[in-house]
């Protein structure tokens, strides 16, 4: 068990880093197959785990709910609301032609059962017993693997005939709720990025130490250099004139690309040195062992 | 009526002359007097998979701006167009533009390059594919150049727009196989580099092993570490630790994982409670299994609690707002933020700091730090974040690399400084009309990545 655990990893990060840095040097055919192959894979991976996310999410927030933790309407609402975009996904956007009963609603009805059988199994497994979270975690993925496998075998080789509202269309209650729902919220978290800046910049912009004074000064300079009226500014010294849009450009071409290059440079060496560290093993705390 | 035969003759002979001579009238000025594109040429496209070929051509500087070229591929005798549309000649670029393919000093530099990887066929839809789809009609659809096939092709020069278009000139550029090349010569200034770097790295790395005894200098907020997570012990409150919202294939992602197994190991010792809503659920997998085996090693696997490192969504704006809720609710005394952030850094530390809680920022995005370094107390700037891992367990094997890394950035700075050092004496000796005997033109363009 202990090769599984820690030798293989090692071996598979050692063999496969050496191949993708090889890889880079080489445009042959060969080589970018080689790494599509694996980009498809991490791709494969990253699909699967997100079944393994989607399941923390629910045992997560449905855990506050059953044990009632302060703040758990947030997480009822966190679940009601994955499991209405979940069912407004499997709505066509086409009129439905064979009434309640098509099959399409009869598979999203099988799907709903199966979800409610999952939580009928999950609630008393974590009433029963906090430890226990983990085995009632194996019998949901269990059970979402069957419904997953089902959808596989069943739901994609017959969705032509089956299963058309998988496809999101326009006009689709998913794409309702995205476009009327999710974005606006989306857009709202955003905005408050503008509020932010501005608190933000009343703290750094105050002129506390000698540095603070240089980044208000040529802050002040940038910010008037930017706006189409600053643009139009200008001074004079020694009976030349000076832009501010010039004074910004400079700042921001000179002293500040400077900096961010120097900053740049460490960062790319320390990726160079981190990946020899991955590769040859000496770094393995990610692989969930210190030392 | 019939006609004599010595007409017929003669109209037979008239004829043929006629549509000669209005054919050679209806060509443009330029066609009859001086053609535009001369000396096609083509070759195979180096340093590649074999599936490109390089036309080159020159052509009359005073060229109207109308004026564009389209390469033609001969197939089964048949002259197929080789791109979609034509390119305007003046939005071509010369073999200058292209030291990967023909070197710093290319012998015809101000000629131009197409790159001829394709044909178009005119593909009609089969019945097959009607039946499913009525509306098919039939298309141009490319057909890509393999390695090993020789293609003949020639340079179509045309002028005119909005329709008016017409063809001036066309010349052949001879034909050229495609090769396959195995190894980019291109990047073998990134290989040596790469290697010399490797090699001092691994070096300073086995020199630890004999002598652990390494400086290295303090770096302010990961000394604070244990400052941080003593006082959310005292206070009673969670430690808050995010791993950034990028994947786990990204290295700064790696290395907020490394940290959090180092910090996952005190917090374990304090017996306090840790905190860690993921982005992607890959990380999340990971960061269990790093925290579970933290706690394992600081002989506290009984408080581990699995449902404190859950995935929350893999929406940005989502994530800010559920990790800010967190941040206010149960208001964690240490948040940890490392990991490479996009727009999300700014609202996320904020809230952290409106909270009051201690915050130790870490990243390697360039436009994220004056957000993280105005409103987080301590900020790991840009490869702090990559040594933190190895301040925090001072493994000298760990320590060695760092100490490889200070030497490859000494060689950087010193390239810098001779590099500008030599610049600034050429711009002189160009203005006083000195010609140096010594090209250093060389060591710009050793440094200067081809790729």
């Amino acid at each position: 068990m202990q090769f599984f655990k820690r030798q293989l990893p090692i071996l598979l990060a050692f063999c496969v880093g050496l191949v993708l840095w090889a890889q880079y040097y080489s445009p042959s055919s060969l080589a970018q197959n080689l790494q599509q192959s694996f980009t498809a894979w991490a791709i494969i991976l990253t699909g699967a785990a997100l079944i393994l996310g989607i399941l923390s999410a629910i045992h997560h927030h449905w855990s506050k709910v059953s044990t009632q933790k302060p703040g758990y309407g947030y997480s009822l609402i966190t679940l009601f609301c994955f499991s209405f975009v979940v069912l407004a996904g499997w709505f066509p956007s086409e009129p439905i032609a064979f009434g309640l009963l098509s099959r399409q609603y009869f598979i999203s009805a099988v799907f709903v059962i199966l979800g409610i059988i999952l939580t009928v199994r999950y609630i008393p497994s974590v009433k029963a017993n906090r430890a226990s979270a983990n085995h009632a975690l194996g019998i949901m993925a269990a059970l979402f693997g069957v419904v997953g496998i089902t959808g596989l075998v069943v739901v994609v080789p017959l969705q032509r005939y089956l299963f058309t509202g998988l496809t999101i269309k326009e006009n689709s209650l998913f794409d309702w709720v995205f476009q009327n729902m999710f974005v606006p919220l989306d857009a709202t978290m955003f905005s408050l990025l503008a509020f932010y800046i501005a608190s933000a910049a009343f703290r750094a912009f105050r002129a506390r130490s000698f540095e603070a004074t240089a980044l208000l000064i040529s802050g002040c300079i940038v910010m008037i250099g930017r706006v189409p009226l600053g643009e139009q500014l200008s001074f004079a010294i020694a009976g030349t004139d000076i832009s501010f849009a010039s004074v910004a450009s400079w700042i921001l071409n000179n002293p500040n690309a400077a900096a961010q290059r120097g900053i740049l440079l460490g960062v790319l060496l320390s990726m160079v040195a981190i990946s020899l560290r991955i590769i040859f093993g000496i770094e393995r705390t990610y692989m969930g062992g210190a030392d | 009526m019939a006609l004599p035969r010595s007409v017929c003759v003669r109209l037979c002979l008239a004829i043929p002359l006629v549509l000669a001579l209005l054919t050679v009238s209806s060509l443009p000025a330029t066609a009859q007097a001086d053609l535009i594109a001369s000396d096609a040429l083509l070759i195979d496209r180096p340093n590649d998979d074999g599936t490109a070929l390089l036309l080159t051509f020159a052509a009359e500087t005073e060229t109207p701006e109308s004026t564009f070229v389209s390469p033609e591929v001969l197939v089964e005798g048949e002259w197929l167009p080789g791109s979609y549309r034509a390119r305007k000649l003046v939005t071509v670029p010369s073999q200058a533009d292209f030291p990967e393919y023909f070197g710093w000093y290319p012998t015809t530099p101000d000629h131009y390059v197409l790159t001829v990887d394709r044909y178009m066929t005119w593909v009609e839809p089969t019945a097959e594919e009607l039946q499913d789809d009525p509306t098919l009609t039939a298309s141009w659809e490319p057909a890509a150049f393999e390695p090993g096939e020789t293609h003949e092709v020639r340079l179509v020069v045309g002028m005119g727009t909005d329709g008016q278009e017409r063809v001036v000139q066309r010349l052949e550029a001879g034909s050229a196989t495609t090769h396959e090349e195995w190894f980019n010569r291109a990047a073998a200034n990134n290989l040596v580099l790469c290697a010399l770097f490797a090699i001092i790295i691994m070096g300073f790395i086995l020199a630890a092993r004999r002598n652990p005894n390494l400086f290295i200098r303090r770096i302010q907020g990961l000394e604070a570490v244990d400052e941080a997570i003593g006082r959310a012990t005292e206070m009673g409150k969670p430690i808050l630790h995010l791993n950034g919202l990028d994947p786990l294939s990204t290295l700064s992602t790696i290395a907020a994982v490394n940290i959090l197994g180092r910090i996952a190991r005190r917090v374990a010792n304090y017996d306090s409670t840790l905190l860690v809503p993921c982005f992607d659920p890959v990380v999340m997998t990971v960061s269990q299994e790093v925290v579970k085996n933290a706690y394992i090693e600081a002989g506290r696997p009984d408080a581990y609690r699995e449902d404190n490192i859950y995935f929350l969504t893999d929406q940005q704006f989502s994530y800010v707002a559920s990790v800010c809720g967190i941040m206010v609710r149960q208001r964690p005394a240490a948040n940890f933020m490392l990991g490479y952030f996009y727009a999300e850094s700014l609202v996320l530390a904020e809230t952290g700091y409106t909270t009051g809680a201690i915050q130790i920022a870490g990243t390697d995005a360039l436009a994220q730090l004056p957000f993280f370094i105005t409103t987080c107390d301590y900020t790991l700037i840009g490869e702090e974040l990559y040594a933190a891992s190895a301040y925090l367990s001072r493994e000298p094997m760990l320590l060695g690399s760092l100490k490889g890394q200070d030497v490859g950035k000494a060689f950087v700075m010193v390239m810098v400084i001779v590099g500008s050092i030599l610049a600034t004496v050429g711009v002189y000796l160009a203005q006083a009309g000195v010609e140096s005997q010594i090209d250093w033109v060389w060591l710009s363009h050793m440094l200067t990545p081809l790729t």
